[in-house]
C-alpha cells in the first residue's frame, strides 16, 4: 500500500522542486553588499578615530596643531572657522559615498 | 575556473563546507546553494502555508546565516540536515516577529491558496494536516531521516515515524477513493 503512495510523493515533490527559484547568484550577491557595508563601517571608524586623534593633538600640541591651523586660515582666512571649514570639506567630499553606502540594500 | 567548479562539484556538501568556512572561500557556498536552494524553499514554502515570496525571503535569510555559521558545522552530521535546522529555526523566528505568541513547535498555520493550488503535491498534501505536510516534505523532499526530522522539529523519532506513517495512510485512503469513484464514474 506504501510503494504506490511512496512514488507518488516522490514525483509530486521532484516536480514541485524543478519550479523553486535561483538563489546561489541573490545570495552571493548579498553577502558581497554586508562584506562591503561592513568594510565601509569600518573605513568610516577608522577616519572617525583619525579624526578624534587629529582633533586632540591639534588642541594638545601646537606644534601639529599651528601646520593644520595654518593650512586651513590658508582658505578660510578665519582662526574660529579653520576646524569647521575642515571637516565640512571632508564632509562635503564624503557625502556621496556615505549617502550611497547607508542607503545600500542588504 | 571552470576546472575548479567541476572540482567543486565532485565534492561531498560536508567538504565544501569546510572549505567554505575554513577559507571562506565563496564558490565552494555557492556551490553549497545551488544544491540545496530548492529543497530548502520548498521546506520553507509548506511552513509558510504556501507562500512562495516568504519561503524565497527566508530561504536567503537561511543561507545568509549559514555562511555566518559556517564555522558552527562541525561536520558530524550531514550538512543538508544542518541547513534545514537552520531554515526551520529561521522560519519561527519569522513566525515569532509576526505573532509573537507562538510556542517553538509545529505551527498549525492556514494554508493560503495560490496559483498552484492545483498542483499535483498540493492535491495530495490536502488530505493531511500543516503539519503532517512539513513532516512529509522534510522526509521526501529534503530527504531526512526520521531521526534527523525529530531532532529539527523537537519531537521524539517514534512520534515523527508514526506521524509520516499516518500521513502516508491518509493519502493512500484518499488517492484509492479518488480512483474508486473515477471508475464508478467510467463505468457509469
Amino acid at each position: 500500500m506504501d510503494e504506490p503512495v511512496d512514488d507518488l510523493l516522490r514525483s509530486a515533490f521532484r516536480r514541485e522542486l524543478a519550479a523553486a527559484p535561483e538563489l546561489a547568484q541573490v545570495v552571493l550577491d548579498r553577502l558581497a553588499a554586508r562584506e562591503r557595508k561592513r568594510l565601509g563601517w569600518l573605513a568610516l571608524a577608522a577616519v572617525a578615530a583619525l579624526c578624534a586623534a587629529v582633533g586632540i593633538l591639534w588642541a594638545l600640541t601646537p606644534a601639529i596643531g599651528a601646520p593644520i591651523t595654518n593650512l586651513a586660515l590658508s582658505f578660510t582666512g578665519q582662526v574660529a572657522a579653520a576646524p569647521f571649514a575642515v571637516s565640512l570639506a571632508l564632509l562635503c567630499l564624503l557625502a556621496p559615498w556615505l549617502v550611497a553606502f547607508l542607503d545600500e540594500p542588504i | 575556473m571552470v576546472v575548479r567548479q567541476s572540482a567543486k562539484r565532485l565534492k561531498s556538501d560536508e567538504a565544501l563546507a569546510a572549505e567554505a568556512a575554513h577559507l571562506k572561500d565563496r564558490a565552494a557556498f555557492a556551490e553549497l546553494v545551488r544544491r540545496h536552494q530548492q529543497r530548502i524553499w520548498l521546506f520553507l514554502r509548506r511552513l509558510t502555508g504556501n507562500d512562495a515570496a516568504e519561503a524565497e525571503d527566508l530561504a536567503q535569510e537561511t543561507f545568509l546565516q549559514a555562511w555566518r555559521k559556517l564555522h558552527q558545522f562541525k561536520g558530524d552530521g550531514r550538512f543538508g540536515a544542518w541547513l534545514s535546522s537552520l531554515a526551520y529555526r529561521q522560519f519561527l523566528m519569522s513566525l515569532r516577529k509576526s505573532r509573537p505568541e507562538i510556542l517553538p513547535e509545529l505551527p498549525e498555520v492556514a494554508v493560503t491558496l495560490s496559483l498552484d493550488a492545483g498542483s499535483e503535491l498540493e492535491r495530495l498534501l490536502s488530505h493531511v494536516s500543516q503539519e503532517e505536510g512539513v513532516l512529509l516534505t522534510m522526509s521526501y523532499a529534503l530527504e531526512l531521516t526520521n531521526q534527523e526530522i525529530g531532532d529539527i522539529v523537537g519531537q521524539p523519532v517514534g512520534t515523527v515515524k508514526s506521524r509520516i506513517h499516518r500521513a502516508r495512510r491518509k493519502i493512500a485512503e484518499a488517492v484509492g477513493a479518488d480512483s474508486s469513484a473515477r471508475k464508478e464514474v467510467a463505468c457509469g
